[in-house]
């Protein structure tokens, strides 16, 4: 009989123990990143596509990258790197490219792979926003309640923690190392990068992301750039980075590119 | 003997194809993007529909009647699947016009901007030229 009296109250308990986190993730504008509870978490759902080379706002499209009409605060260090880069595009592009996502198939890392003419989407959740990329094909976390760890690991896609501010997902990354490339026309970037990613819906068929660089080892001062993205309503399509499909490009294709002209 | 080739060749000062919003995924460095290649009666001999780039293989005989082997890319499936090709829009025994713009060092490559079949269709893989 006492056996009996045990079950039955546990079991109740139980259910209304387990309520509170039913609740929360359920509801979205109880997230602990938005302390207000009428509030409401900005709408991000959709198939987004960026576009190439760069998020310069005054050289989108990455013409002036490197020379002296770049307004970019590189630190001496720095510029040298880029000059000494074989981008794919820019006015150093060359076809033999050295990018290190086209040549070893590195993860292409932030910000960058905000640039491929690929879609990505979010998932938005009250502890974890996560997007999901075709590029790759990928996906990152974004913790919404915690803050970064003291002393993160460096690693390719750095660790990412949000807020959102009114109609803006702020997205707070560190912990990167120097392997990747800002963008597609080289720029560098130091292993003490902390990116600042503001995503917001400027209307229901575009996004903007601006993005705010703050680097002290490789730049002179923070610095910012921009990306509109518009909707598609394609389904993904794998773009999966293979080593052994690379290689096989450059022997049907890339090495007869690189031959010298044939002699007449 | 009438010869089944026809070659245009255009000229196109200041091509801005480089900057188009779908980047080949090395760049165009390679390829003369300052003239269009157009070849007509090419017939397809395989189709590689794959990363980094799709493979395009057709055959075109030359002024001899001596049959050419080219290699075009084109964009990876994710692109062209943007732009309504999937990887049975073009076929092996395929006869068709092919726009491109060659390897610069003369070799048998390019990179290709459209295909028009016999029937006029049309499958663009990158934007016309302005």
């Amino acid at each position: 009989m006492g056996t009996k009296w045990i079950l039955s109250a546990v079991v109740p308990l139980a259910l209304l123990a387990s309520l509170p986190g039913i609740y929360a993730q359920t509801n979205l504008s109880r997230g602990t990143s938005d302390p207000s509870p009428n509030a409401t978490v900005p709408d991000l759902s959709g198939r987004w596509v960026g576009s190439p080379p760069s998020f310069s706002i005054t050289d989108p499209g990455g013409k002036k990258t490197g020379t002296a009409a770049d307004d970019t605060p590189y630190q001496p260090a720095t510029l040298a790197k880029l000059r000494a880069e074989k981008p794919e595009a820019g006015p150093n592009a060359t076809f033999d490219s050295d990018d290190p996502r086209i040549k070893y198939c590195d993860p292409i890392g932030l910000p960058r792979i905000f640039l491929v003419p690929n879609q990505f989407k979010f998932i938005q959740t009250p502890d974890f926003v996560y997007i999901i990329f075709e590029y790759g094909t990928t996906g990152l976390q974004i913790a919404m309640n915690r803050q970064h760890p003291a002393d993160p690991d460096p690693t390719w896609w750095g660790d990412s923690i949000g807020r959102y501010e009114g109609d803006t997902l702020v997205v707070d990354t560190i912990g990167f190392n120097d392997k990747t490339w800002l963008d597609h026309v080289g720029r560098p970037h130091s292993d003490e990068l902390h990116l600042i990613e503001r995503f917001r819906r400027i209307d229901q068929n575009h996004l903007q992301l601006d993005v705010t660089f703050d680097d002290p080892k490789a730049y002179t001062k923070t610095w910012t750039g921009r990306k509109i993205f518009s909707t598609t309503d394609r389904e993904f399509v794998e773009h999966s980075c293979s080593m052994s499909e690379n290689e096989h490009f450059k022997h049907r294709m890339l090495d007869g590119i690189l031959a010298p002209p044939k002699s007449k | 003997m009438k010869s089944k080739l026809l070659i245009s060749i255009f000229s196109i000062a200041g091509l801005l194809l480089v900057c188009g919003p779908a980047l080949a995924h090395h760049g165009n460095a390679g390829y003369d993007m300052q003239k269009m290649t157009v070849i007509n009666h090419v017939t397809i001999s395989a189709v590689e529909w794959t990363n980094p780039h799709c493979e395009i293989d057709f055959d075109a005989a030359d002024e001899k009647g001596n049959v050419q082997h080219w290699i075009v890319e084109a964009p990876p499936p994710s692109e062209l699947s943007s732009k309504n090709w999937t990887r049975k829009s073009l076929n092996p025994g395929a006869e068709v016009t092919v726009y491109f713009h060659a390897s610069k060092n003369g070799a048998l490559y390019g990179i290709i901007q459209k295909v028009i079949f016999a029937n006029g269709d049309i499958l663009r893989a990158y934007p016309d030229p302005k």
